[in-house]
């Protein structure tokens, strides 16, 4: 893991200017840090040897000034590292964002998009560590203490030479210590973390405890384990502190040992009552920021490794779109959709998913695709709806073969019920809205009504305006299926696609969408996948599918 | 700020984590005085006088720089461990305030994890928060006191300085930290919105919805910028402030001391020990800005908490309970901002020994049934009895003695299958918990585990499908030996095959015990005693079930289905 990854100029142009900046001030403060301690010195010195304020009015306002623009500049450093950190991370997720857009479903599918979700939420959250606190340190840790040791070399070489001894001892001891107590804690922060979690597991669990009785039992285990979660983190804690122990005695010693030795230097006439305390002003501040970069160091490794995780996918080429003449698929063939000897490989196995299947989907018709899970339902619609790129043979749609159609103009006439339809994190009626916008709430209602699911809204706590998602209310299995079924009645297409719209329903609710699904299906081209052949209205032709092959195709009994 | 000092009165160990932050006040005492002593040492070194007279300040001088790096140590130590002994014992305290008050403590499983995610706050509250700031204030007081005693008016500059980082400081970063609040609220809505467009990725792509979705993402994020850049001026203010703070101080102490030295009231060595004393100081107070943005986050959590530590432990003598069956007298229950009850008017009594069905469409009320014959919860309006007794008389675990409810969610412990089983009856012999994990239908599964009985459930019940967890459930019910057992749809989720043969099973199985199934295999309710329909909050018929009669729906792709609540009033016969 790199503490700088360039990548991260070229994707978030905005980061440029903010390192820029970042470096800039990070000189600056280091010429103020110097300049306090040269002007304090000299106003100290000339106050002691009897000089009055009228005297040293000039570098006494110097010194206020300098203080004062420190904070400024500590002010402004955090509005430039909060105003990059946001922008950066900005960019990136709408990047990541527009990225996943444009490699579609069909690459996502082969990605767990939990994994995603985290890498998009706090894992770019965490580059706050990174820009807020790890750069600019990492910037001061650098510039100071070089400016320091620079100025130290003019007025007292020896004084130098103690402080660049002792600087590089601090990241040697910190390795040192590091070294030895990582293995002691890793396995130490895994107990922890178990134990951790025990208080958590007991309280959300405890309904279940009640429920059979066991509540008040489960106090003294909880203070039994409690306990030991005590004992383990100070056990871990014990070791984890030596590194900042380590720190402050090297730190702290060599400003002591430093003020002694110019000390007795300055009693010898070797310096100048200035000259030393210059030395003993500015000694600390050479040590400080390395302290702190180290502190910030852990928390913002976090944050780089998900920008790299992220940097990954925006690195993903995006399938560039072939064709240059997109045909618009209009329906005046008889043949809505038809496959020939289409074939489609598993993601990383060479087993074919689809393996050559025919098939030819008449306007008006009603096909179902049967067979096993695993047969290959799922992703034969998926050829379908253009989101699962063929290995061979060819798909045409109203008579246009896939790779040359427009696939905007032929999804724009088919509604589409898959398995697991997603619940956005809005309102219920714009949630049935999607696919549909220009829908009037008086439209949305009645689709709603043909789906079955204008009941279960109205009871919902603010009706069609309850919102829905991870945030919002939870709706069960069967009424988000009727959600989507709703959004199919909306969207009003002559071409109907629907993956398993019973599977996992309770009678009830399997009836209600079996019978909004009759409405719906009446008079537009169908090709449903189901598992359960024996529920099939007689209309269908029933298409047998076995390990990614056409096994019989059975046509409408009536 | 109340609410914080009861909170402290609460906590044992006060003594503990005083020393803590007497200790972390030497830490920061003896940085200041490894200034103020060199600072004396150079000054003095100045005058030329004999050696021997400067050794006392350079061993002195040395010391202190061991002294920081123990005392910091030492204080961490002590302050962690103090920290520790105080969120364990508010989590036990917390814990036992769940337990014993039942009425207004949090039941849902959000409700309840924000408990425990309050309780890791106040943590905060203890280590960064108090005893940072109790340690600037000693910090204060000290260096202020040793400034006055050589310059009383340079003290009161301090003093004013001081008292401000310790005042505006904390005071100004809670006020930020509450702004950025409610922006941290909008960050996750906006998140929210990213999240759904990874997650309905398919559905925007297939709907052609993607490039609008794309582009209201684009423009919540330019929105939340422009706040963000307002908020953000505020907030990196907050950063500075402390450091502009001590120049201003350090200002007002050289405009104070150096006529003092010329006019001969100040002794020249001294000048440089006052101004570094002053000058490092205010190391103590920069730390302060955390921990004032941390006191709107601790503050909220601590008013939470306070009313389940104030509930006092339930008083009277325990009701004696009888045999007799769960009963529900003219019950209503409405739910707190629901527009309707859930369930309503309902008078039940269940035979002793019987077995009893219970139908009804999502939201009919059946588990909520379920939950007042069980006494988790309690009804709006009449009386629901188990054993003889009101259910709000009764503690948890003479209500768990009679009646046993497997919810719909069960909880799984972290730990293993056995403990997770022997939950419901402690003194169960693994012959037992093997049987009644066979009876769940769970045998398969059971000798597909790794270490059998031993195997540990993962986070949260993780690594145990949705079907299995269910099962698990069902029986921990059966293990228990209390005398009613109520199951919440123990087949849902399971294939018609599966769930007719766990319901036959849960028949034979149960033995003389009453038992109350909620269930939608309309084939096996013909074996049950009774059936209840529900139907919006109203048991609206009850009797034995006959099979459904068959009710064409025309033109169903899914052909032969049946309205439900039309069959199933239509199959029962009064009895």
């Amino acid at each position: 893991m790199k503490p700088f990854d360039p990548r991260l100029l070229r994707y978030a142009p905005r980061a440029r200017s903010g390192v820029v900046l970042t470096v800039l001030l990070g000189a600056l403060r280091a010429v103020l840090a110097v300049a306090q301690a040269l002007l304090l010195a000299r106003v100290l010195a000339r106050g002691f040897e009897g000089a009055g304020l009228e005297e040293l009015r000039v570098p006494v306002l110097w010194v206020g000034v300098v203080l004062v623009s420190r904070g400024l500049l500590t002010s402004l450093q955090d509005l430039v590292s909060r105003r990059t950190c946001t922008a950066v991370q900005e960019q990136l997720r709408c990047q990541v964002l527009a990225r996943v857009a444009a490699l579609g479903p069909g690459w996502l599918a082969h990605r767990r998009s939990g994994e995603l979700a985290t890498l998009v939420g706090p894992g770019i959250g965490a580059l706050e560590g990174y820009f807020r606190s790890y750069l600019p340190q990492l910037v001061l840790s650098i510039l100071v203490p070089t400016s320091v040791l620079g100025v130290l070399t003019v007025i007292d070489w020896r004084s130098a030479v103690i402080v660049a001894v002792a600087l590089p001892l601090l990241p040697v001891f910190l390795a040192l210590v590091g070294m030895h107590t990582r293995r002691a804690t890793a396995h130490q922060w895994r107990e922890l973390s178990r134990l951790g979690g025990h208080f958590l597991d007991v309280v959300t669990g405890l309904p279940t405890l009640r429920a059979f009785g066991r509540a008040q039992a489960q106090v003294d285990v909880l203070r039994r384990i409690t306990t030991r979660h005590r004992e383990a983190t100070m056990a871990t804690l014990r070791t984890a502190f030596l590194s900042s122990l380590v720190l402050e005695l090297v730190a702290t010693l060599a400003v002591a040992v430093l003020a002694v030795s110019v000390g007795f230097r300055l009693l010898a006439g070797d310096v100048s009552f200035e000259t030393a305390l210059v030395v003993l002003l500015l000694a600390p501040e050479a040590f400080l920021p390395l302290r702190a970069v180290g502190t910030s160091f852990h928390a913002a490794m976090d944050g780089v490794s998900a920008a790299e995780a992220a940097f990954d996918v925006l690195d993903q080429q995006a399938p560039a779109p072939t064709g240059h003449a997109r045909v618009v698929p209009r329906p005046t063939t008889a043949t809505a959709i038809e496959l020939r000897s289409a074939t489609v490989l598993h993601h990383d196995r060479d087993v074919a998913a689809l393996d050559s299947v025919d098939l030819r989907v008449g306007r008006g018709e009603h096909v179902a695709l049967v067979g096993a899970s695993g047969s290959g339902k799922s992703t034969l619609l998926g050829v379908v709806l253009g989101l699962v790129p063929l290995a061979s043979g060819q798909a045409l749609l109203d008579g246009v073969a896939l790779d040359l159609s427009d696939l905007d103009a032929w999804r724009s006439r088919l509604a589409w019920v898959p398995q697991a339809p997603h619940l956005f994190a809005q309102s219920v009626a714009d949630n049935i809205r999607i696919g549909s916008r220009g829908a009037t709430d008086e439209q949305v209602r009645a689709a709603a009504a043909a789906a079955h699911a204008e009941e279960f809204v109205l009871a919902l706590p603010h009706g069609f305006d309850t919102l829905l998602g991870e945030r919002g209310t939870g709706l069960s299995v069967g009424q988000v299926r009727r959600i989507a079924l709703a959004r199919a009645f909306l969207r009003d297409a002559p071409l109907l696609l629907l993956d398993e719209p019973t599977a996992g329903l309770d009678p009830h609710s399997e009836a209600l969408v079996a019978a909004s699904l009759g409405r719906l299906c009446a008079d537009r081209t169908v090709l449903l996948a189901t598992h359960r052949r024996e529920l099939l209205d007689p209309s269908y032709r029933v298409v047998e599918l076995d390990r990614g092959a056409v096994r019989s195709s059975l046509a409408a009994t009536r | 700020m109340r609410v914080l000092l009861e909170l402290a009165k609460r906590a044992g160990h006060r003594r503990a984590l005083a020393l803590a932050a007497v200790l972390s006040a030497l830490t920061y005492l003896s940085a200041v005085a490894l200034m103020g002593l060199s600072a004396w040492l150079l000054s003095r070194a100045a005058q030329h006088p004999a050696a021997s007279s400067l050794a006392l300040a350079a061993v002195g001088v040395r010391s202190l720089g061991l002294g920081r790096g123990l005392a910091r140590y030492a204080e961490r130590l002590v302050g962690h461990n103090a920290t520790l002994t105080a969120v364990a014992e508010l989590r036990v305290a917390v814990f036992q305030g769940l337990v014993t008050e039942g009425g207004q403590a949090p039941k849902s499983g959000d409700a309840l994890a924000q408990v425990v995610g309050d309780v890791e706050a106040i943590q905060d509250l203890w280590l960064r928060c108090l005893l940072p700031w109790l340690s600037a204030a000693l910090v204060s007081g000290v260096c202020v006191g040793a400034v006055w005693w050589w310059s009383p008016a340079a003290g009161v500059v301090l003093l004013v300085g001081l008292l401000l980082g310790l005042t505006v400081v904390p005071g100004f970063a809670a006020v930020v930290a509450r702004r950025e609040a409610a922006l941290a609220a909008m960050r996750a809505q906006h998140l929210e919105r990213v999240l759904d467009v990874v997650h309905g990725c398919a559905d925007l792509t297939v709907l052609g919805e993607m490039p609008r979705a794309l582009a209201d993402a684009a423009e919540q994020a330019q929105a939340l910028a422009t706040l963000d850049r307002r908020s953000s001026v505020r907030a990196a203010l907050l950063g500075g402030l402390a450091t502009a703070l001590q120049g201003v101080t350090i200002l007002g102490v050289l405009v104070v001391a150096l006529p003092a030295v010329q006019h001969g009231d100040l002794p020249g060595v001294d000048l440089a020990v006052l101004a570094l004393i002053a000058l490092s100081a205010f190391e103590a107070v920069t730390g302060l800005a955390e921990a004032g943005g941390l006191l709107p986050r601790t503050y909220g959590a601590a008013v939470r908490l306070l009313p389940l530590l104030r509930a006092p432990a339930r008083q009277g003598a325990v009701p004696t309970i009888t045999d007799e069956p769960p009963r529900l007298q003219a019950v209503t229950l409405r739910f707190p901002g629901t527009p309707r009850a859930s369930v309503i008017d309902v008078d039940l009594v269940l035979r002793p020994g019987s077995c009893v069905g219970v139908v009804g469409g999502s939201g009919a009320g059946k588990s909520t049934l379920l939950r007042l014959l069980s006494g988790q919860l309690r009804a709006t309006t009449g009386v629901a009895y188990v054993g003889g007794v009101a259910t709000s008389g009764l503690s948890a675990s003479s209500l768990s003695s009679r009646v046993v409810l497997a919810e719909q969610e069960a909880h799984l412990f972290e730990t293993s299958v056995a403990d997770n089983l022997r939950l419901a009856r402690p003194a169960a012999t693994d012959q037992e918990l093997v049987d009644a994990a066979r009876a769940a239908g769970l045998g398969p599964w059971l000798s597909s585990l790794p270490e059998g009985l031993l195997t540990r459930v993962g986070e949260r019940g993780s690594r145990v499908s949705g079907g299995e967890r269910k099962r698990l459930s069902v029986a921990r019910a059966l293990l228990s030996e209390a005398p009613v057992l109520l199951l919440d749809e123990p087949t849902e989720g399971l294939d018609p095959v599966a769930a007719d043969a766990l319901l036959a099973t849960l028949l034979t199985t149960r033995g003389s015990r009453t038992l109350v199934v909620v269930t939608h295999r309309h084939q096996m309710l013909e074996r049950f005693d009774e059936v209840l329909v529900l139907d919006a909050g109203r048991i609206v018929q009850r009797g034995r079930w006959e099979r459904p009669r068959k009710v064409a729906v025309s033109r169903t792709i899914i052909g032969e289905g049946h309205e439900p609540e039309d069959a199933s009033t239509a199959a029962l016969t009064d009895s």
